[in-house]
């Protein structure tokens, strides 16, 4: 019989191998060790994107140097796909090639809730929608609004009111856009599509400024500012110009996030006329709908005594769908309903001094992988749990016998 | 370790792909309270001044061409910005301020009017209007009753009223705006008389 291996055989030991989990495991680990130091001074979100979003193929990870200011420069692989490539090899070692029996059952039921948690991360990363709702007491709203991804909407507007639907440019089309490209935008169901250039993660719409070299627009321009370390900070900003059906393009105008400091969730949209219709194009930070109106009554918060140290917050809402449900939102008792949780993140700390009323923010999350971090851990620790009983009954039949055997 | 080499470098591979052109946006949404009060008769002066950053952080405060004899009784002053040379609050969402603008005395006077779902004038409208004579400027006096459809920075606001002043000398536009609700808007129209009567050119 000959010792020489297929190919395919080698792949499949070589995917399903302890050796490559062990790479893998020092990968990640070493990945998330130059992140931690690199999201100092890059901030939070430009660091995950950079170290695990799915579009980063690649990482030209920064490792400080000792006594210099200067940093090694590690070509990685991205993240994601070295979790990816976990998940693949956990599977086909931890579960598929496996020896198989009650003794291992422990380790394989382990080996899937990794999986599971791994997978978890990763649908997350690809489905999970993030966003905050503000609402002053009386207030309510029907949509969150992500702190961090610009988009690009279009709707029709007719006698004065938006109606259909709204068309969106978001991540996956404005992602990788830089400030000297220029990329068109087609939006199938429109009668116009928008050519968009000189794109900014951070920018400012300033009165024009003599000398600056920008594009001026009826006198204002975009100013491009430096990346704010806490991401939510950015508002980005691009030029456009409606492209339409027959190749004729129309007058340049600027697309741009207000100011996270402006309080401002937009700019007033812009009107395009075209086949007879009227269309408002606006950009704003991503638009979450939720498929039921939240109405805040009462934002109720407690702190420790002579400190701004919260003790409590606590909003009372109303979950309006079809009928007025009253729910109570606590830190650590978030709301639960329609494939969102509603999480307490802030609160106006005490009466406004206007006499204004109180505002109570949330975290609303949308993420189909929600729970399943809890339950891989329980699955852990069940298989972990099996594999401890199962070597401690081994072993004690073991010492059982040595006795005889003597 | 050979083949880890590989698999791991196929990543490095992948990305000469380059930067798309082209994209085609599918994605929808369905109407949500964001989208009502859609505003499509704004201009781009009206547009950019809201949400404009603090101005210690970006924008310069230019020098105000007009200077205040005094506070109204019960106004606060607050701090003023590229858009507000002269920057008051009163009541519970009452403001005043004073700025320079672009454009002539009849479009300022409709962008306002369309703030509040008013026709505009034409030139004749804009002759019957009040005269104001304020720091060497020549304008008219402003009102407008109703629902504030938004803008420079503000909310809508049911059962508001706007008075104000608008009034040009050499070219330049300068404005006096009070805004807020009706009743607190009312209740301070004579002090803001006085205010922009008190008002002297700064050199």
């Amino acid at each position: 019989m000959s010792k020489s291996k297929s190919p395919a055989q080698r792949i499949w030991r070589f995917l399903s191998g302890l050796g490559l989990a062990t790479v893998l495991l020092i990968l990640l680990g070493v990945q998330t060790w130059l992140a931690t130091l690199e999201m100092v001074e890059a901030g939070l979100l430009d660091t995950l994107q950079k170290y695990f979003h799915w579009t980063s193929w690649y990482v030209l990870a920064e490792l400080p140097l000792p006594f210099s200011d200067g940093h090694l420069i590690v070509p990685m692989p991205g993240g994601y796909w070295v979790c990816a490539l976990l998940l693949l090899n956990m599977t086909l070692g931890g579960l598929i090639r496996i020896r198989k029996g009650w003794k291992t059952a422990g380790v394989m039921l382990a080996h899937f809730g990794i999986i599971f948690m791994v997978a978890a991360g990763g649908v997350a990363q690809l489905f999970e929608k993030r966003g905050v709702m503000f609402l002053f007491e009386g207030e309510q709203a029907d949509y969150a609004v992500s702190l961090t991804d610009p988009t690009i909407e279009v709707v029709e507007v007719k006698d004065g009111a938006a109606v259909g639907e709204v068309h969106v440019a978001g991540e996956r089309e404005l992602h990788g856009i830089g400030r000297n490209s220029s990329r068109i935008i087609r939006f199938p169901d429109l009668p116009f599509d928008l050519e968009l250039s000189g794109w900014a993660k951070n920018v400012v719409v300033v009165p024009e400024q003599k000398g600056s070299g920008n594009p001026s627009i009826d006198g204002w321009t975009l100013r491009e500012l430096p990346l704010e370390t806490e991401g939510e900070l950015n508002a980005a900003g691009c030029y456009a110009r409606v492209v339409r059906e027959d190749g004729e393009t129309g007058m340049p105008f600027i697309l741009a996030v207000p100011p996270a400091r402006s309080g401002l969730e937009s700019f007033a949209p812009y009107s395009v006329e075209a086949d007879g219709r009227t269309f408002a194009v606006r950009m704003v930070k991503e638009t979450i709908p939720v498929p039921y109106a939240v109405k805040l009554d009462d934002a109720i918060a407690e702190y420790y005594p002579n400190s701004a140290r919260p003790k409590s917050f606590m909003s009372k809402i109303e979950r309006v769908e079809g009928e007025s449900v009253p729910v109570e939102i606590r830190m650590n008792e978030p709301m639960r309903r329609g494939g969102f949780t509603f999480f307490q993140r802030t609160m106006s700390s005490g009466p406004q001094p206007s006499g204004g009323p109180e505002f109570s923010g949330f975290e609303v999350v949308s993420n189909p992988a929600d729970k399943w971090p809890e339950w891989s851990l329980y699955v852990v620790t069940a298989g972990l749990g099996i594999h401890f009983l199962m070597m401690l009954f081994t072993s004690g039949r073991r010492m059982n016998r040595k006795p005889q055997a003597s | 370790m050979k083949y880890g080499v590989t698999l791991l470098s196929i990543p490095l591979m992948l990305v000469s792909c380059g930067e798309r052109e082209e994209v085609v946006a599918e994605e929808t949404r369905p109407l949500t309270m964001r989208d009502a009060n859609l505003d499509l008769d704004t201009d781009n002066d009206e547009r950019f001044s809201q949400g404009r950053p603090a101005p210690a952080t970006t924008l310069e405060t230019p020098p105000s061409p007009v200077v205040a004899s005094a506070v109204p009784e019960g106004w606060t002053e607050l701090e003023s910005s590229a858009f507000r040379l002269l920057n008051y609050s009163f009541g519970s969402k009452g403001q005043a301020y004073v700025s320079a603008s672009r454009g002539g005395v009849l479009d300022n006077v409709n962008r306002w009017l369309r703030q509040f779902g008013a026709e505009p004038l034409d030139a004749a409208g804009l002759a019957a209007l009040e005269k104001v004579e304020t720091a060497g400027y020549r304008g008219v006096w402003v009102e407008a009753d109703g629902d504030f459809g938004g803008g420079m920075g503000q909310d809508p606001g049911k059962g508001w009223a706007l008075r104000g002043v608008v009034a040009e000398s050499g070219g330049n536009i300068l404005t006096v705006k009070m805004l807020g609700p009706l009743a607190e808007v009312v209740a301070e129209e004579e002090r803001l008389r006085r205010f922009v009567a008190g008002l002297k050119a700064a050199n």
